[in-house]
């Protein structure tokens, strides 16, 4: 058998520093521990044995739908919760009974909690004071911020004076004046609107770049944990699903629920009828023949039921059934959704299943699109699609 | 169609609903207010009215005629006016005081009561405005009597062995001002805590704040208001206040309402009567405007 060259998941050139990996270094010591965490409020547990390793210098994303528990874990490492059970350590402390005014660690609210009976320099300024800095570095210090989310001439107005985008911006001049280990972001984005909200996310990237702080940000927007993050969590109900880089969520979802949570994937139900040269086969009822998968890291037996999952800019639509192509689907179309930059198909399959298509629109004039009701043909690379048994 | 604008009957008729809560204003409040003047600068007589000159309605020159300002000089020569006045400025800003220290925490547990709770704790903290003011007062006397139910409680405990002496003290004015008051400056106070984000104080204490500290430099500051406003709203009743001394005070309480009292149904000397009422007025106009001033110029300042 020939030697199967490493494959690499696409993205993780271009978005990851390529350089920045401690997690995939055994000798390096995390900055942050949460060891089989549990929090319950009453019966239910917002937090279920949960352990996760965060290292210095890391943006660092908690992805989940709301109530999945991420939030309780910010608030745990804040110290407005303790755990029911586990351990958290930071910086090889353990935290347990740590009162939140004695963590290195501050945080950026979801309202962004800003005193409004104070200014905004007098606001960046308060965590100084607390712990009695001298006025002059204080000064210092609250200028330095200021600068730096540029809202210098700002300084003396008050919270209700600001728009959203600058209150946003105040509270995290605040929240990064005491210099903490860690900034804690807890849906930081989610009140700006979507122009300034993709701006405000390269802007915080670079903060944190160029401080080289660690950043843990909550978020149940996939799409800004993608962009911002080195590694992500994927949440679920308490538990951690997954954690790789975003690269690797995409490309390589470890569930379903990942799959699904992540970006757009289509599900085609099958069943394993066994391997060939390296292929997995699977028969599903959306398809005539049987569907070729190239996934070396399934485990999977002949005949167990899978999930056979691909991702819509990973199909092709022919008008024609293209020859000799492996995996193919046939279907018409029931939907075009125009996007400017991609089109997007969705496609009914005879087994009645509706699988979506997207296709980037390269150049401006197509001579014949393919239209609303059309026969078409689908298909896929083997190593398009991955097999998902949860 | 149509396009004309309402007719102007209509616009006449929009126009005199802004003008009846005016005219409500005009006839019982500044006109009594100006009787009240008028009264206080006329001169005592023994007669029905019991005041000279009566205003008969058959000149209106009449109503101005005839008057000085005697009685306001024999207020100023006389000190036991200065005495009352300022015993009822000190005992109402005691009051103020306690009511502040005892209805905080109540507002504030309020506050960060379940909010299922809340409506069943407002609806306790304004029960006892369904029994009569001066029934609940009168209560206290059964309470704080030499025989009454503290010193057999107290007595019984074994802690006195004397009974105390509260009833017809002041004291027992402060216990009364404080239980009849208490509610005035609970609701506003809860009002205003109630509206405090509990994200600002976590943020407080985030940003290395002890809770003491967080307390101090958030809570307190948001709200200013509803101490402004139930401070207020305590310490004007507070002051001519008649009831609470007359009925749980002793002899040596001496508080401005309840001269006046005297000096109208006792002496039946209604202009003198009146002349303390316009000076206690006074008296509490200048804090409520110097109050609107201090809040026209915050909110002026945040704009």
């Amino acid at each position: 058998m020939p030697a199967v060259p490493p494959r690499h998941i696409s993205a993780s050139v271009g978005a990851v520093r390529r350089s920045f990996a401690p997690w995939a270094d055994p000798s390096a010591e995390p900055l942050i521990r949460f060891q089989g965490v549990i929090k319950r409020f009453g019966e239910a547990a917002a937090v279920d044995d949960l352990s996760l390793d965060i290292f210095e210098g890391e943006f660092f994303c908690l992805l989940g739908p709301s109530g999945c528990g991420k939030t309780t874990l910010l608030r745990m490492l804040a110290g407005f919760e303790e755990p029911s059970r586990g351990r958290i350590t930071l910086a090889g402390q353990d935290l347990a009974g740590v009162p939140p005014y004695r963590r290195p660690v501050n945080m950026m609210f979801q309202s962004y909690a800003l005193f409004p009976h104070m200014s905004v320099e007098r606001n960046i300024a308060f965590g100084l004071r607390q712990d009695r800095l001298p006025k002059a570095e204080t000064a210092a210090r609250v200028e330095e911020m200021l600068r730096l989310v540029q809202l210098e001439k700002l300084a003396k107005r008050y919270p209700d004076q600001l728009s959203g985008g600058q209150r946003q911006r105040v509270a995290l001049a605040r929240a990064l004046a005491k210099r903490p280990k860690v900034l804690l972001l807890d849906e930081p984005l989610a009140a700006l609107d979507k122009k300034l909200r993709e701006e405000t996310q390269f802007e915080l990237m670079e903060i944190q770049h160029g401080l080289g702080m660690t950043f843990l940000v909550v978020t149940h927007d996939q799409e800004e944990a993608m962009i911002m993050a080195d590694r992500i969590a994927v949440m679920d109900h308490g538990r951690i699903v997954q954690v790789a880089t975003p690269g690797e969520i995409y490309e390589q979802p470890r569930t379903r629920f990942v799959a699904e949570f992540v970006g757009d994937v289509n599900i085609l139900e099958g069943q394993v009828t066994g391997r060939e040269n390296g292929l997995w086969h699977v028969a599903s009822p959306s398809a005539q023949g049987e569907l070729a998968v190239d996934d070396p890291d399934a485990a999977l037996e002949a005949g167990q039921p899978v999930a056979l999952a691909v991702r819509p800019e990973k199909m092709a639509i022919h008008r024609e059934r293209p020859a000799g192509a492996p995996n193919v689907l046939e279907g018409e179309v029931w939907d075009i959704g125009y996007l400017g930059d991609w089109t997007v198909y969705r496609v009914k399959l005879g087994s009645g299943a509706i699988l979506r298509v997207t296709r980037a629109n390269a150049s401006r004039y197509v001579e014949a699109p393919i239209d609303w009701d059309e026969r078409v043909a689908l298909t896929f690379a083997p190593d398009a699609a991955i097999l998902l048994t949860r | 169609m149509n396009v004309a604008g309402p007719s102007r009957g209509r616009r006449a008729a929009a126009a005199l609903v802004p003008a009846i809560p005016y005219l409500w204003l005009t006839l019982l409040f500044l006109v009594p207010l100006l009787i009240v003047i008028k009264i206080s600068l006329s001169d005592t007589a023994v007669a029905q009215p019991p005041y000279r000159p009566v205003f008969d309605g058959s000149r209106w020159s009449g109503f101005f005629s005839e008057l000085d300002f005697d009685n306001f000089a024999l207020l100023a020569a006389d000190e036991l006016y200065w005495v009352a006045t300022l015993s009822s400025l000190r005992i109402a800003l005691v009051s103020t005081v306690l009511l502040l220290i005892a209805g905080f925490p109540i507002a504030y547990a309020m506050a960060r009561a379940p909010v299922a709770w809340r409506p069943l704790l407002i609806a306790l903290i304004i029960l006892p405005f369904w029994t009569s003011f001066l029934i609940r007062i009168y209560a206290w006397v059964a309470i704080l009597k030499p025989e009454g139910f503290l010193n057999q409680a107290l007595m019984g405990l074994g802690l006195i062995t004397e009974p105390l002496q509260v009833l017809n003290t002041e004291t027992a004015v402060y216990v009364g001002i404080l239980y009849a008051y208490l509610p005035f400056m609970v609701l506003p106070l809860y009002a205003t805590l109630e509206k405090i984000d509990p994200a600002l104080v976590e943020a407080a204490l985030d940003l290395g704040s002890p809770p003491w500290r967080a307390f101090w430099a958030v809570t307190v500051p948001l709200s200013l208001p509803g101490i402004v406003a139930g401070s207020l709203l305590c310490f004007i009743p507070a002051v001519g206040e008649f009831v609470i001394p007359d009925l749980l005070g002793g002899s040596e309480t001496l508080m401005i309402g309840r001269q006046l009292w005297s000096e109208f149904f006792s002496n039946r000397d209604w202009p003198l009567a009146s002349a303390v009422a316009l000076v206690l007025l006074v008296l509490l106009v200048v804090p409520i405007v110097l109050y609107r001033e201090v809040e026209a110029r915050r909110v002026e300042a945040q704009r």
